[in-house]
């Protein structure tokens, strides 16, 4: 059953569905949330609490509407909501804290060396730095685009600009990361700048 | 078919197209796309790395009711789940704002340029209608005025003993309404069809009475002219007056 079509049947009181939502998007929403907040803990915050304002808000969702695009709208105003209060109440975050956060939970594949997997976490870190630097309507679209894997019409609804505006946020963002890529030279597993 | 420019795009950044049979014809053929696609690929490379495994939480469960939440006003952290009013109404209003699929190309900022284009275009149209009808009742109201001036007006033709030379501005013009009486250009006049030959016969008067007549009433004779396009035809007949009868 698609989305919408479990939506519609929590909406008529199988409450028990919406955990097949939760399970759908769940990880994607984590990783896409934790990208944008630099922080494990606050991502599963605002994670279980899109969750629940979306369980909560059900009978407001019509079933013309994409599911998607409905979730990922609510999830990035509250990433952008909790920044907020964070720059008020709190330090930004520090490349430190993102360090901390992605050493954390980038748990080593079975069967590969650790090595390797310390430069994955190192390229994982890097991306996720450069993504703060791109501007936030960048950065969202590309994390849409490679984390949640939205069309660009999902991307559009969800950040309430046209197809074409979605494609040239992305496209954008892509030419901008790749010149922060090709301008930075990672050291290979030899200990040598690659 | 091949694809086009904007659909490489597409699958240069989806996780499951970036490498079809489809974008590798087209990269092929297309040096723009294939430049595009060297200049992205260290991006493209970056999100190709291994995702950070998420955390694997207990499942939330809302198999119960509503009451599985509890309401934090103060967006206070906590070790149940929480969920702010701010939340809930953030919610409710992306599903009012979220249009149907069908509609999706229709940003609100669109909508906006179209509903400031629609009502430029709607303003434009009323302004046509409004001097149309402007010009058309204005016409109208020349006819109506000539008509009836042309009605109480002598002839000329028939009384020529009437008028004279030296007669004062009314007097002409009311002679050269008593021709237009015969002279009319329009069709529905029963007089016109007879003597329709002889229309110049008027521009022939307005012309020596030009000092004489209105500026107004000059234009309006000749436009009357201008209208059923007699001004055009040929040259001027000579002055009558002094010779009615040649």
């Amino acid at each position: 059953m698609n989305d919408n079509g479990l939506m519609q049947r929590v909406q008529a009181g199988a409450h028990q569905r919406f955990d097949e939502l939760v399970n759908r998007y769940r990880s994607v929403l984590l990783r896409v949330a934790e990208s944008k907040l630099g922080d494990a803990s606050r991502a599963e915050d605002v994670v279980q609490e899109t969750f629940l304002a979306v369980f909560a808000a059900r009978q407001s969702f019509n079933p013309d509407m994409s599911f998607r695009a409905w979730i990922w709208t609510i999830l990035l105003n509250l990433c952008r909501r909790d920044i907020k209060r964070r720059a008020v109440s709190l330090p930004s975050v520090t490349s430190d804290s993102i360090d901390q956060t992605h050493t954390e939970h980038a748990g080593f594949a079975p069967g590969s060396t650790v090595l390797k997997e310390i430069l994955v976490a190192e390229q994982n870190q890097q991306l996720h730095q450069w993504l703060q630097l791109l501007p936030e309507t960048q950065a969202d679209a590309l994390r849409l685009r490679f984390f949640a894997g939205l069309k660009f019409q999902e991307i559009a609804q969800a950040m309430s600009c046209s197809l074409n505006g979605a494609k040239m946020r992305v496209k954008n963002g892509l030419v901008k990361l790749s010149a922060m890529a090709q301008q930075y030279q990672p050291l290979d597993s030899e200990g040598d700048i690659r | 078919m091949m694809m086009n420019c904007d659909t490489a795009f597409d699958h240069m950044t989806d996780a499951e197209l970036w490498d079809s049979p489809e974008l590798n014809e087209h990269l092929s053929g297309c040096p723009r796309c294939r430049q595009m696609q060297e200049t992205l690929a260290p991006a493209l490379g970056l999100f190709d790395v291994p995702s950070v495994p998420s955390i694997e939480d207990e499942p939330l469960d809302f198999s119960a009711n509503e009451d599985v939440y509890h309401t934090d006003h103060d967006g206070a952290s906590g070790s149940r789940p929480f969920l702010t009013g701010e939340a809930v109404r953030l919610a409710e209003e992306v599903a009012a704002q979220l249009k149907p699929q069908r509609d999706a190309h229709h940003t609100p900022a669109r909508r906006s340029i179209r509903q400031a284009v629609n009502f430029i275009v709607g303003g434009l149209v009323a302004c046509a209608f409004a001097f149309l009808f402007f010009k058309f009742d204005q016409r109208v109201q020349q006819k109506t005025t000539a008509h009836q001036s042309r009605q109480s007006a002598s002839c000329w033709w028939q009384e020529p003993s009437a008028f004279s030379r030296q007669q004062e501005q009314p007097a002409i013009e009311s002679m050269i309404l008593g021709c237009l009486e015969c002279h009319n250009c329009s069709t529905e006049n029963e007089a016109a069809s007879k003597v329709n030959k002889s229309h110049s016969t008027v521009l022939a008067c307005v012309a020596c009475h030009q000092g004489t007549i209105s500026e107004q009433f000059s234009d309006h004779v000749l436009s009357d002219a201008d209208s059923t396009g007699h001004r055009n035809k040929g040259a001027l007949i000579s002055c009558l007056w002094p010779n009615p009868n040649g």
